[in-house]
This record gives structure tokens, C-alpha cells and sequence, in this order.
């Protein structure tokens, strides 16, 4: 499955992108300008859709990782949402989710993104 | 029992065709999905390790990949002529303190342990030899 991502402009000062595919090395090449971008490239919290994600290598947690401190040094946190299965236990045996919220809905994640914010 | 044979270069768009084999050999085998994921992510980061860090010189060099399954097993054995190195040796990453202090690589090999049974390493005639075993729940056969 290639990768994707889409982006969707929530007009609520939270940036929120769907990640579906492998999160592996050709799929990060495919989006992780584009990641960027829409992530810490847009100065806002964000909210990272994990739930068709099929699966992560070390090079994704870097990925997640290196967005993560960059909003943080803006000033910002970045949610994950919906981490299943293999993509969940493979975040949580690198220790993700003890600095990078995940929420189960939507509405937790947008909570958890505007309450980790300095700046909205 | 099934056996996959791939001799790869050591360049990272073999992951391409590695991906490809490994697809279609793990579902001729009836492999199911979840062992699929691990036994592909297994292979990546050994395989990216290799070209990462095995080799000082830009040329071309042999990576064989043998994959062997049995039933609820898979045997993954990585073979390189890159610089001696034993991945079990590989420094464990740091899993806590604050988001800042979090590196952004050196998780490979730390998860390869978590997903393997049996995780080994050789070196004999020049060569690296790892050798991962991801076990998993084999569907029964229909009755």
C-alpha cells in the first residue's frame, strides 16, 4: 500500500493530518516534506491521525519524534490519534507515549493539542 | 516450509524489490498479516542498519537475505561483508526523560529484539551473519 497523507484544514488553529500506509523508509521519501509542512512548518498544535496506519519503523518514530520537539520548541504539542494495533505497541515499546499524548477521539485530541499549547 | 533467497546491493532502493518478494512469498506461505508486519519490519532495519553503517567505501557489495518459515515461525538470516558488527552489542536507547531528550534514531535494533524470539549474530570468512526468529500464531488447517 503506498503511503498517503492527508491534510484537513479544521479552521480551529490545529493543524490535522491522516497517515494511512506504511510508515516505513519509501513511505516516509513519499511524504516527509509534505509532513512537515503541514505539521511544524504551519507554527499551531497538531494533530496526527494514526488510525489507518499499518505500520512504523525506527525511522517513522524518528519522524514523529523530530516533529514533536520542533513544535514544542514553537511552543506547541502535537497529539497522536488512534494508534492501532502493531503501529500502538510498537509507539509504546519505544516509550512515545510518555511525551507525545495519543488520544482516542477526536474530540480528546483536539482537547489535548489546545490545552499543550502556549500560544492559542 | 518455505524458503526465500534474495541477494540485494547494498543500496536503499532494494527495499523496493525486497518489499515486493517478501509480500508475495509471506502470503504464499499463509503467513498471517500481523506476522507479515513483523517479519517485514524485522528485515527493514536489519537491512538498513547493514547499508547504513556496515560499509567505508561507496561501492557495490552482496546482501543475501534468507527467510525460512515454518509452521508459527519465521527464520530471517542477513548476511553482509560489511565491517565486523554484532547488533546485540548496539547501545539500548534512552526510553525516558522529557520529549527533548528523545533521540531520533537508534531505535532499530531495540525493537528487532522485542519482535524476535532468537536473535544472533556470527562472523566467519569475512562476513556478518544475523539471524532473527519471529514466531506467531499459525492459522490452523482447515479439517
Amino acid at each position: 500500500m503506498p503511503m498517503e497523507l492527508i491534510a484537513t484544514e479544521r479552521g480551529d488553529q490545529v493543524s490535522h493530518v491522516r497517515l494511512r500506509g506504511s510508515l516505513d523508509m519509501a513511505g516516509i521519501r513519499e511524504i516527509d516534506t509534505r509532513f512537515y509542512a503541514e505539521t511544524s512548518g504551519r507554527d499551531r498544535p497538531a494533530i496526527v491521525d494514526l488510525s489507518e496506519l499499518d505500520s512504523i519503523t525506527s525511522l517513522g518514530i524518528g519522524m514523529l519524534f523530530g516533529c514533536a520537539k520542533s513544535l514544542q520548541r514553537q511552543g506547541h504539542r502535537m497529539v497522536l490519534l488512534q494508534p492501532r494495533g502493531f503501529v500502538d505497541d510498537v509507539l509504546r515499546r519505544v516509550g512515545v507515549h510518555e511525551v507525545i499524548p495519543f488520544a482516542a477521539s477526536l474530540d480528546e485530541a483536539l482537547r489535548l493539542a489546545r490545552k499543550g499549547s502556549l500560544r492559542i | 516450509m518455505g524458503i526465500l533467497r534474495l541477494s540485494l546491493q547494498n543500496q536503499l532502493p532494494e527495499l523496493k524489490r525486497l518489499g515486493f518478494a517478501l509480500n508475495e512469498f509471506l502470503d504464499e506461505e499463509g503467513v498471517p498479516p500481523d506476522a507479515v508486519r513483523r517479519i517485514r519490519l524485522v528485515i527493514e532495519e536489519l537491512f538498513v542498519n547493514v547499508i547504513n553503517h556496515a560499509y567505508d567505501d561507496a561501492g557495490a557489495h552482496a546482501i543475501t537475505l534468507d527467510v525460512r518459515t515454518e509452521p508459527g515461525r519465521a527464520t530471517v538470516v542477513i548476511d553482509d561483508d560489511g565491517r565486523p558488527f554484532d547488533p546485540r552489542t548496539a547501545p539500548a536507547p534512552v526510553l525516558e526523560g522529557p520529549l527533548e531528550d528523545r533521540q531520533e534514531r537508534g531505535y532499530g535494533i531495540y525493537i528487532v529484539r522485542h519482535l524476535t524470539s532468537d536473535f544472533g549474530y556470527t562472523r566467519s570468512n569475512d562476513r556478518n551473519r544475523v539471524r532473527a526468529v519471529v514466531e506467531y500464531q499459525h492459522p490452523k488447517e482447515p479439517t
